[in-house]
């Protein structure tokens, strides 16, 4: 394959990162929000000319270590100072926010396992086939006589005062669906590897090792997974992600490093997880929005 | 004398975020207002119109913004020698969020 450029906001491939670069100067000359957004939030609010666009680019995608790369530039987005806002009230979260985290992702899961289900179907690596099945069924079906991360996440969403009827007949907020809009397109329009390097690099929100890595935070203080300050059922949700997406997420840096080199698709997959990333800042904030949605309702 | 009606902001980029892409304007208060784009056109000209019926103010002097998108933005505004101060958020240019301070 002949390596292409990415556009992170309308998913249009370009020839180099030179193209990209002018048909993103040239969408934000037209005023376009999408566009002029996801500058404003990933390279810099201040105009730039083509040649300026490409040399800020090249920096934020240069890396010695690809795993590496993924990494910073997730920890820098969501637990650099200051740290997401929704990270930043997971470390105490209230009922609320528990109960608005279980409705949005309940919503989030149901896209997640599709996106898994379109990995498989379109990859014929094995090992990347018998990781995403091993996925879905952690994530949404059960694996193991356990039961799914979805079950566990309505019985935090019931043990925070909302019924799993309410949550299984839930729409999802604006922003949720919005950034699903997103998953959804490169679900159906990717290359595997494009669809495997936009979601699972995602799983690192919860990685126990986020602070190793440079985060002001971790996903949620531990100590509330003990001290009586969230229902039990919560504390069971979050420790399922928090012990499980440590693999998840490691594992799948290691078949984009891998992959994207043998196919030639590096800078497509830096390029959509940018993409990504910008729509799971959104997903959050539609958790904390669907929580302040709930006070004095539970 | 015609009285001369001019909107202050805070901004040299967009008036309501500060950017310096793109190249959208809508005059708002008797003032060519710059605007990255037409989502902040619109949430600035809500935030206004928003403030105008709080205060009952027939026109506002200037606004002076601080946030953002995701936290929210700070504000305070004057008529005359009125002054309000203010927090905001909006969805897509629709305020979803005004609260007096």
């Amino acid at each position: 394959m002949n390596p292409v450029s990415l556009c992170p906001v309308c998913l249009i491939s370009e020839p180099s990162l030179k193209e990209l670069s002018a048909h993103l100067v040239e969408r934000a000359g037209q005023s376009d929000p999408g566009h002029i957004m996801w500058l404003n939030r990933n390279v810099t609010s201040k105009k730039l000319d083509t040649d300026g666009l490409s040399s800020k680019f090249s920096e934020i995608m240069r890396y010695s270590d690809l795993k590496r790369w993924f990494v910073d530039i997730f920890v820098r987005r969501f637990f650099g100072e200051p740290a997401h806002r929704f990270i930043r009230l997971m470390q105490k979260p209230t009922k609320e926010l528990l109960a608005g985290y279980a409705i949005e992702h309940h919503h989030f899961l149901k896209q997640w396992v599709k996106s898994c289900a379109y990995i498989l179907a379109k990859t014929d690596s094995e090992e990347v086939a018998q990781y995403e099945m091993e996925n879905m069924s952690t994530e949404y079906f059960g694996w193991n006589g356990l039961p799914s991360h979805h079950e566990y996440l309505l019985q935090m969403g019931e043990a925070a005062g909302i019924s799993r009827e309410q949550i299984l007949n839930s729409k999802p907020l604006g922003k949720t669906e919005d950034s699903i809009a997103l998953w959804r397109k490169i679900a159906r329009e990717s290359h595997w590897l494009l669809i495997l390097s936009a979601m699972h690099p995602l799983e690192l929100i919860a990685n126990k090792r986020i602070r190793k890595y440079g985060g002001t935070y971790g996903y949620f203080d531990p100590s509330i997974l003990s001290d009586g300050s969230i229902p039990e059922a919560a504390a069971r949700f979050l420790y399922q992600g928090y012990s499980a997406d440590q693999s998840h997420s490691e594992d799948a840096l290691e078949f984009i490093s891998r992959y994207s080199q043998e196919l030639d698709m590096v800078e497509e997959c830096q390029e959509i997880f940018l993409a990504s990333v910008d729509a799971f800042d959104l997903y959050l904030l539609a958790r904390i929005e669907r929580g302040d949605l709930l006070k004095g309702k539970l | 004398m015609r009285e001369v009606i001019c909107l202050k902001v805070n901004y040299e980029g967009c008036a309501l975020c500060d950017a310096t892409w793109g190249s959208y304007y809508r005059t708002l208060e008797g003032s060519k207002l710059f605007f990255c784009c037409s989502i902040c056109a619109d949430a600035f000209e809500n935030m206004i119109r928003r403030v105008r019926e709080e205060k009952a103010w027939n026109r506002v002097d200037a606004v002076e913004i601080s946030g953002n998108y995701s936290m929210g933005r700070t504000c305070s505004a004057t008529s005359g020698s009125d002054e309000v101060r203010y927090f905001f958020k909006h969805e897509n240019g629709t305020i979803t969020e005004f609260k007096i301070l």
